[in-house]
């Protein structure tokens, strides 16, 4: 079990910052996973627990109706616009994407995260699958234990300890990562870490996969393969 | 037809010209270039305190700058970011006049203001570019028109891509476009 994390270095040659409440991050779950797969690379999956009223406002809504909100107009296209991308990208997959209500505290399964990867690595995209399309159907209440820890053991990974590793340990290496993102010029989700490179989006995946394959032939531009 | 939305100062943009055209060739495709006002702010300076939005922005303007110059490199086209991104209204009015083809236009714009950091809010810069086509536009009219056409599409940033009633904003989803894309349509 490993004592602390450094934002920008890994044991593994690519780290992989998610958070739950990202649609964007969501639709990035599959094909970072098939790309895995593809270079028979492990990856090193870490949360980023954004804090979404900070830079882009907060708004809660109820059945469908906005009854909170200190967006700009600007804002409220930019994140409208966000979902219906993210959504028709989700569905491609095979996915249901409904917008979320309020703005999640995603940083209990996010430490789900940390839990899997230092228990259980080889579970982990059992746990993806166990958690963000329930969530993103609006079925998993992520800020609750008892449902962390039950979408913990439907992905096979033993629970036992977690609460406690919740409020403790796992929470303090959680919240010190968060506290070394910005400093490291890390602030969204997915960002993909690499040979100093930071880049934010999945439209990386091309350049990721070039590069991490030994850089062969002409190096591609951004894309979301489909 | 696809038609692009694009504004000269918008980096991404500029970096998807190449790609864009690269796909009309392939398939024969006509591009009708259309104007959007875009904002584009200058990294901010780091205060001694600053609350976490503030740094959010500020981080992510800095990293945004650095992928789209890293991009750039792999395309192999210059890209100089002037100290405070400039004004481009009358390129983009003037873009909206011209009739028939715009590409060479567009070309010319994209290379005036990120290679050679030109004003292409400067009428005689911009109409040089667009050779003795056109007499200069009404701005203001043109703005306008821009900006209805512009709500009317939904579009909120650039290059916006709209094609078979979708609406695509960003060079990265190019290959859904050329999925939709009809030879020669």
């Amino acid at each position: 079990m490993r004592a602390t994390y450094n934002a920008l270095e890994s044991h593994c040659p690519l780290i992989v910052y998610i958070d739950i409440k990202s649609p964007y991050a969501f639709v990035a779950i599959k094909p970072t996973l098939a790309l895995e797969a593809e270079l028979g690379i492990q990856f090193d999956w870490r949360p980023l627990t954004l804090d979404i009223p900070s830079y882009l406002g907060s708004a809660r809504k109820k059945e469908g109706r906005v009854i909170e909100s200190d967006r700009t107009p600007q804002q409220w296209n930019g994140v409208k616009y966000a979902y219906r991308d993210a959504r028709r990208y989700a569905e491609r997959q095979g996915y249901m994407l409904k917008g979320t209500e309020k703005i999640w505290d995603s940083s209990l399964i996010n430490i789900g995260i940390l839990w899997v990867m230092e228990n259980d690595r080889a579970r982990l995209s059992n746990f993806f699958e166990a958690a963000y399309p329930p969530f993103w159907r609006r079925a998993l209440d992520v800020e609750d234990i008892d449902v962390v820890e039950a979408t913990i053991e439907a992905s096979g990974v033993s629970a036992e300890g977690f609460a406690s590793y919740a409020s403790g340990i796992g929470r303090q290496r959680h919240d010190d990562l968060q506290n070394q993102l910005h400093p490291s010029g890390i602030y969204g989700v997915p960002t993909y870490v690499f040979d100093k490179h930071i880049l934010f989006g999945r439209e990386h995946l091309p350049y990721v996969r070039w590069y991490l394959s030994g850089q062969r032939g002409a190096a591609p531009d951004i894309a979301y393969e489909i | 037809m696809l038609d692009i939305y694009i504004d000269f100062k918008s980096p991404a943009a500029y970096l998807a010209l190449k790609p864009t055209l690269r796909l009309a060739s392939k398939y024969g495709t006509e591009v009708n270039w259309l104007a959007v006002q875009t904002k584009q702010a200058p990294i901010p300076e780091a205060a001694p305190v600053e609350d976490r939005g503030t740094t959010h922005r500020r981080v992510r303007a800095i990293a945004r700058q650095k992928m789209h110059l890293h991009y750039a490199r792999l395309q192999s086209i210059t890209m100089n970011f002037p100290p405070t991104p400039g004004n481009t209204d009358f390129a983009l009015a003037m873009l909206h006049a011209l009739e028939g083809d715009r590409t060479e236009f567009v070309q010319a714009a994209f290379a005036s203001y990120w290679v050679d950091n030109q004003d292409l809010n400067n009428a005689e810069i911009v109409s040089s570019l667009a050779g003795s086509r056109h007499p200069a536009p009404d701005v203001q009219n043109s703005l306008a028109t821009i900006s209805a056409q512009v709500e009317a599409a939904g579009v909120i940033d650039a290059p916006a891509y709209v094609i078979a009633s979708e609406l695509f904003i960003g060079r990265e989803h190019l290959p859904w476009i050329e999925t939709l894309i009809t030879p020669h349509g």
